[in-house]
């Protein structure tokens, strides 16, 4: 049976058949993104960032307040959670220590300080790693209360956020190997590799500027300290806080002295939520007069940049 | 056959030889004897010629070219293993496990020793090559960079991530896309060793039917010259053409109709398991890298959707091996048992995510990465270890069906020659007897 299975599989009989009968029948018959940049002064050092519009003054914001009434701010409190946007990859901003597991920098001290004043205790947060372009739609879609991310406080974003009281002031910054000989963005920086995060104010500066050169836009700023080490970019431009953070991963990196323009970092929160902008005021206020923005400064980033500082003063409009 | 008038107005004409060779009768039967014999012969080298260089075609599929597409699978799916590996041992930070850190260092290893391999066993002309060279480049590079990763996260500073993240960007964006054209290059050269040995050797079988067309028709001339029936010689000569032309019509056919079916039922679902098993890999890598890239990026979660379209859509691989596999019932069982683990999979993805999105970034770890019977690690084990099982079923089925199509035709190019030889020996002696009765 099993010598005979090939007599049943397909195309043999076929082929063969036909081969045989058209053989002898034959032989039978016997035949054959950051598009709007403004134009800056000349003459003076820039003030706004590049997609700026001028239109405002980032320092100024609402009076502040401890009522707990308004609305957003209730919502928090019947919740038991403030809700904060973070970062995690920015080293003494917002990161998480790989080792103990724990989301750590001035920022995320910032939050919790938020929520020991509105909840009474620090450690009722949630802590959310929102990506650098997600920062404004999780605010708008309601996922998070507040965003507290090395955020910069400028009129463009203020049409679709609101800012608090600005807490940090910055500029952007130049890192450079130690051995690099680009003085700032002129002509020693001129045919250099430089690497900005994309969609970041540093890109809008680059385009803007007259020593640009060959650009590399990356992700996240944390990925130009990669392409540094590789041997990939010569210079990488980021706020002066963030060259801090990627500076004190890689000692053989330098900070060129000087900022190129002056930024104010800010809490976000939904656009129009006056009481918890107020409310917010009222705590950055009293961390400020009770020296905990100077304690947290102290452990983060004095040690890095060996400078001292202080937060910028805000402008209430009542 | 040109008439007998028609020769005799030629002759005169066409000189010497052809007159010599024709001037008698006897002459005029040597000849053709020698032309049928020559023929007949002919029909032999032809057999043994176009059999032997299918043979050659089909033992490479069966020893060449099957085994380095089979390798480039295993080099494609190494550096995928090795990718998801190395962000899970990353995600385990201090905590790696043994298991995971020598699962890593396997993967490095294989998918070296068979670049090394492939690379010997692929000339200097060979379209896999190039892709080869570029792999062996890379890997060291790669593996560099997976080690500056967790070193600079036993620092407890971000930029492991960074590094992380951009080893598997290499990883993902260039080497895997080179392992998939080395893979190809070796598949395509598979097909083309299997067209090779499928096809009929039409020129032979044309020419052993003209044989027996010449051979019935030389026998029916000589019985109106002769008024004999038989010649001994002549039918023998018949009888061995015959069973020379069946057996190469049968063998042939047969060999290609296995040939075929281990294709249809052996190497082209292991191809397509193949892919599904790489494609969980991608899947794999993408899940744990969202969790590295710790919301510094959403390309993860939508490399998810994508690779996880792809590997269990309703057209994705999982899908289409269910269909090539359905009329055998191991690898089909196989392959639903992996649809069912990619669902349970799903749903503990979702559990995962959830928690990610609600800020429970240790309980979305724990939820990827731990161990249990409960836990994305155990139905991605699961799915990995029945898509396995079936392709050791294709395997099985490939070398078993191929070596019977190798088999139909082992003997049959000494075996057609020898009966060629014999039918022409047959024409000769049988014409020389009419030739000696004109004596």
């Amino acid at each position: 049976m099993t010598t005979l299975r090939w007599l049943r599989r397909p195309g043999v009989w076929a082929v063969t058949s036909a081969l045989l009968l058209g053989g002898f029948a034959f032989a039978g018959s016997s035949a054959a993104e950051t598009g709007d940049a403004s134009t800056q002064p000349a003459a003076v050092r820039i003030a706004r960032a590049p997609g700026d519009d001028n239109s405002c003054d980032p320092l100024a914001t609402v009076a502040p307040s401890t009522s707990d009434g308004g609305l957003d701010v209730q919502r928090i409190i019947a919740r038991g959670k403030l809700v904060a946007g973070i970062d995690t990859n920015s080293y003494l901003w917002g990161f998480r220590d790989p080792n103990s597991g724990g989301i750590q920098g001035f920022d995320i001290d910032l939050v919790h300080a938020l929520a020991g004043a509105i909840l009474g205790d620090p450690n009722k947060v949630t802590l959310l790693a929102v990506p650098t372009d997600q920062r404004i739609p999780a605010l708008q879609s309601g996922l998070v209360d507040v965003v507290v991310r090395t955020f910069t406080h400028n009129c463009a974003r203020e049409k679709q956020v609101s800012f608090s009281s600005d807490y940090f002031e910055t500029g952007q910054q130049i890192l450079v190997p130690k051995d690099s000989k680009v003085t700032g963005l002129n002509a020693s920086i001129k045919g250099q590799r430089i690497c900005t995060a994309k969609g970041s104010t540093a890109e809008g500066l680059l385009q803007t500027s007259a020593y640009k050169s060959q650009e590399v836009a990356v992700e996240n700023q944390l990925d130009c300290l990669v392409l540094m080490q590789l041997g990939q970019v010569d210079a990488t431009i980021t706020d002066g806080a963030l060259a801090a953070g990627l500076n004190a991963q890689d000692k053989s990196l330098r900070i060129v002295p000087g900022t190129l323009d002056t930024e104010y970092y800010a809490v976000a929160v939904k656009l129009g939520s006056r009481d918890l902008v107020a409310r917010i005021n009222a705590v950055l206020q009293s961390y400020i007069a009770d020296g905990d923005w100077q304690r947290s400064y102290g452990q983060w980033i004095k040690p890095i940049t060996g400078q001292n500082s202080a937060p910028p003063a805000a402008h209430y409009t009542g | 056959m040109p008439s007998q008038r028609g020769r005799q107005d030629r002759g005169p004409g066409a000189g010497g030889l052809t007159a010599r060779l024709t001037a008698t009768p006897p002459r005029r039967l040597q000849s053709g004897a020698v032309l049928l014999a020559l023929l007949t012969l002919l029909f032999g080298v032809l057999t043994v010629w176009q059999v032997s260089s299918r043979s050659a075609a089909a033992d490479n599929v069966v020893n060449h070219s099957q085994p380095l597409s089979n390798d480039a699978a295993q080099i494609f799916r190494s550096l995928a293993d090795a990718d998801t590996t190395a962000a899970t041992g990353f995600l385990q930070a201090g905590q790696e496990t043994a298991a995971v850190r020598t699962q890593y260092n396997d993967d490095i290893a294989t998918a070296s020793q068979l670049l090394t391999k492939a690379a010997a066993q692929s000339g200097s002309d060979d379209p896999g090559q190039q892709w080869i060279t570029k792999l062996n480049a890379e890997l060291p590079v790669y593996a560099g960079l997976v080690e500056t990763a967790k070193a600079d996260d036993r620092q407890g500073i971000p930029l492991g991530g960074a590094y992380l993240r951009y080893a598997s960007g290499q990883m993902q964006n260039q080497m895997l896309n080179e392992a998939q054209s080395l893979y190809q290059a070796e598949t395509d050269r598979l097909n083309s060793d299997y067209a090779d040995a499928r096809s009929l050797p039409w020129a032979a079988l044309g020419l052993g039917v003209i044989l027996l067309v010449v051979l019935v028709r030389a026998q029916i001339r000589l019985f109106r010259s002769t008024n004999r029936v038989f010649n001994l010689g002549m039918v023998f000569a018949t009888a061995c053409a015959t069973v020379a032309l069946l057996w190469l019509a049968v063998g042939q056919s047969l060999a290609s109709s296995y040939l075929a079916d281990s294709d249809t039922k052996g190497a082209a679902p292991l191809q397509m398991l193949n892919q599904a098993e790489i494609e969980a890999l991608k899947c794999r890598a993408a899940e744990n890298l969202n969790l590295v890239a710790r919301g510094s990026t959403t390309a993860y979660e939508t490399a998810w959707t994508t690779d996880s379209v792809q590997l269990a859509g309703k057209d994705g691989y999982l899908a289409q091996a269910g269909s090539m596999t359905s009329e055998d019932a191991t690898a089909h069982q196989a392959v639903s048992a992996a649809t069912a683990s990619f669902q349970n999979w799903q749903s503990r993805h979702d559990t995962a995510h959830d928690a990610n999105q609600n800020g429970d970034y240790s309980a979305a770890v724990n939820d990827t990465i731990g161990s249990g019977s409960n836990t994305i690690d155990a139905a991605f084990t699961s799915l990995k270890g029945s898509l396995d099982t079936a392709a050791a079923h294709e395997q099985g089925q490939f070398t078993s069906l191929a070596d019977s199509g190798r088999g139909a035709t082992s003997l049959l190019a000494p075996g057609a020659g020898v009966l060629a030889v014999l039918a022409a020996a047959g024409v000769v002696t049988g014409v020389n007897r009419r030739v000696a009765e004109y004596r």
